[in-house]
């Protein structure tokens, strides 16, 4: 895993794919790379992949935020740590069909606004179909999620989010900078109900390859939250701006920049933040 | 009569055709030519540039813009690399402990030891690449390629004799019983080794093969966490719950027929971390 595998959550292989096809001589096929030292220093592991692969990943990210109790008000500016473990598994069901389910547990605390911080459980499992190589992702997912309060252990929300969309990208500058597209909607059925609502997202964003263990990338997401036992809708814009750099096979650091505008019909509901962080993921 | 008008149309023809014929054999001459030759462009510690003349190896140390002329050959150390540069636009980066030579009339890149990537722009007149266990015609293509393995990140080629295609993500491999196996491999890993950074990225291969395999590159997820968590209903109505008289005054709605209820046990009364807003407009 590298940064790369961070920036494109790469999905893995199985079955017919990964079959590997034994010709000539007595028809065997080994399952040994078969490299010398010096050429995986020099080309990386070429071997045949895994039907099923299993990731992993811990990652802490310091963050301050300008507004973070998201309230109109702006005074509430706080540094906010996020530790996070993650695992997940990674199937390819051949003919373009991919299954991934991933598991994480994940944690907010605010310095000043200690009654704010939290912990988090979600699992995310997509079904995507890319029919070719070049063509865009659809899929399907379902998302079962959990806050708690670490002020009182109280529950903040549940819901489980059902998901369709799609999304493309593509390549230019000799390949050195890839922009992508994508659509989602989702509706979250909550608990308590009055979470319950249904979402559209548009995002764009674009990867640039600056220098060998250097990427940048800016992403604008635009989205529109429809609130179901309560009148109440949102519109949405997020910027961000990253610079990953990847310190060794396993280990890279993020540091972001992100700006983000929530127009509600609900006052209280409406805000903007600005923020700044700066993360280590190490990834196995 | 008509015998006359077509010779007189062939004779008229004579001139184009034969333009035509040259053209196409410079053409030819063309892509020889520009194969014939490589400019080396970096070169990492101990490089040697070797010639053969008179049945006698000469060797002296290669340095950035040599130029390497056909059926000569490079030899690398261990911890040193070189990369090559062709006027086609054919690129050969090699790897450690390698020995390299390259004909022009047959276009073909041979590894007897060692390792290499190659980039042959689509268009350039393709060419074979050799070594010591497999054969292969390349056309507009990038690989890797050790003494016994092939490995494809873009394009396609074919093994000779067998004819078996080889596709992007997909190695072949002369195993040690002499069979060959055909497999995919993991494109996650397509970046991986130092030859693919040597001299920044490797032409012709862009961040978009990657994505073939991959969901989005974004990671929203810390915006979604803090917006379930601080800006959903539940969570305002839980930060900012509201005043007792308003709530009192929604408890006392008219009721058909008032049924008695026993009183509520007391419950120990717990201090409020946040105090009421009075601003707040219920209906979250």
């Amino acid at each position: 895993m590298n940064t790369r595998h961070f920036l494109l959550s790469i999905v893995p292989l199985l079955s017919g794919f990964a079959a590997a096809t034994a010709v000539a001589g007595d028809g065997k096929s080994f399952s040994t790379s078969q490299q010398s030292t010096t050429s995986v220093e020099d080309l990386g592991v070429i071997e045949e992949e895994a039907a099923v692969k299993f990731r992993g990943d811990v990652s802490t990210v310091g963050t301050y935020t300008s507004n973070a109790k998201l309230t109109g008000n702006h005074a509430s500016g706080d540094f906010l740590f996020f530790p996070t473990v993650e695992g997940g598994v990674n199937a390819k069901l051949g003919k373009g069909f991919t299954f991934d389910l991933d598991a994480k547990i994940e944690s907010a605390v605010y310095s000043r606004f200690d009654e704010r911080s939290f912990i988090g459980y979600s699992a995310t499992t997509t079904l995507d179909w890319r029919p070719k190589p070049n063509l865009p992702r659809i899929y399907i997912g379902a998302e079962p999620y959990r806050y708690d309060s670490y002020d009182n252990g109280g529950l903040i929300s549940q819901a489980i989010g059902l998901t369709a969309g799609t999304d493309w990208g593509f390549g230019f500058n000799n390949g050195n900078t890839l922009a992508f597209f994508g659509y989602s909607f989702t509706h979250y059925y909550a608990d308590p109900g009055i979470d319950t609502l249904s979402q559209n997202r548009v995002l764009a964003g674009i990867t640039h390859h600056i220098a060998p263990k250097l990427y940048g990338q800016l992403i604008y997401a635009f989205q529109h939250s429809n609130y179901d036992e309560v009148s109440r809708r949102d519109l949405r814009h997020i910027a961000i701006v990253n610079l990953s750099y990847q310190i060794n096979a396993h280990l890279f650091t993020t540091l972001s920049g992100n700006f983000v505008d929530n127009d509600s019909t609900q006052l209280r509901a409406s805000y903007q933040s600005a923020g700044a962080s700066l993360g280590l993921t190490w990834q196995f | 009569m008509v015998r006359a008008v077509f010779s007189k149309n062939r004779l008229r023809l004579l001139p184009i055709l034969t333009a035509g014929i040259t053209l196409s054999l410079l053409s030819l001459a063309g892509h020889g030519a520009q194969f014939s030759e490589a400019t080396v462009t970096k070169v990492e510690n101990t490089v040697n540039y070797g010639e053969v003349k008179g049945g006698r190896t000469n060797k002296r140390p290669a340095v950035a813009s040599d130029v390497v002329h056909a059926n000569n050959f490079l030899l690398t150390e261990t911890e040193s690399r070189a990369e090559l540069k062709y006027e086609d636009g054919s690129v050969v980066r090699i790897g450690q402990n390698t020995v390299f030579s390259f004909d022009a009339s047959s276009r073909t890149l041979s590894l007897d030891k060692g390792t290499l990537i190659f980039y042959i722009p689509k268009g350039a007149g393709g060419g074979t690449i050799k070594t010591p266990s497999l054969t292969a015609a390349i056309t507009g293509t990038v690989g890797k390629v050790s003494e016994n393995i092939i490995a494809i990140l873009k394009g396609e080629v074919t093994l000779v004799p067998s004819g078996l295609k080889v596709g992007a993500g997909q190695f072949a491999r002369r195993n040690a019983d002499g069979t060959i196996t055909i497999a995919p491999f993991d494109m996650s890993k397509a970046f991986d080794g130092k030859l693919m950074s040597f001299n920044g990225q490797m032409p012709g291969f862009d961040l978009n093969v990657l994505l073939t395999q991959s969901t989005l590159p974004a990671n929203l997820a810390v915006f979604d966490d803090l917006e379930r968590t601080q800006n959903h209903p539940g969570a305002l109505r839980k930060y900012f719950p509201e005043p007792k008289a308003e709530k009192q005054k929604k408890d006392k709605k008219p009721q058909g027929t008032p049924t008695p209820t026993p009183p509520p046990p007391p419950t120990p009364s717990r201090r409020p971390r946040t105090s009421p807003s009075p601003t707040f407009r219920g209906n979250l």
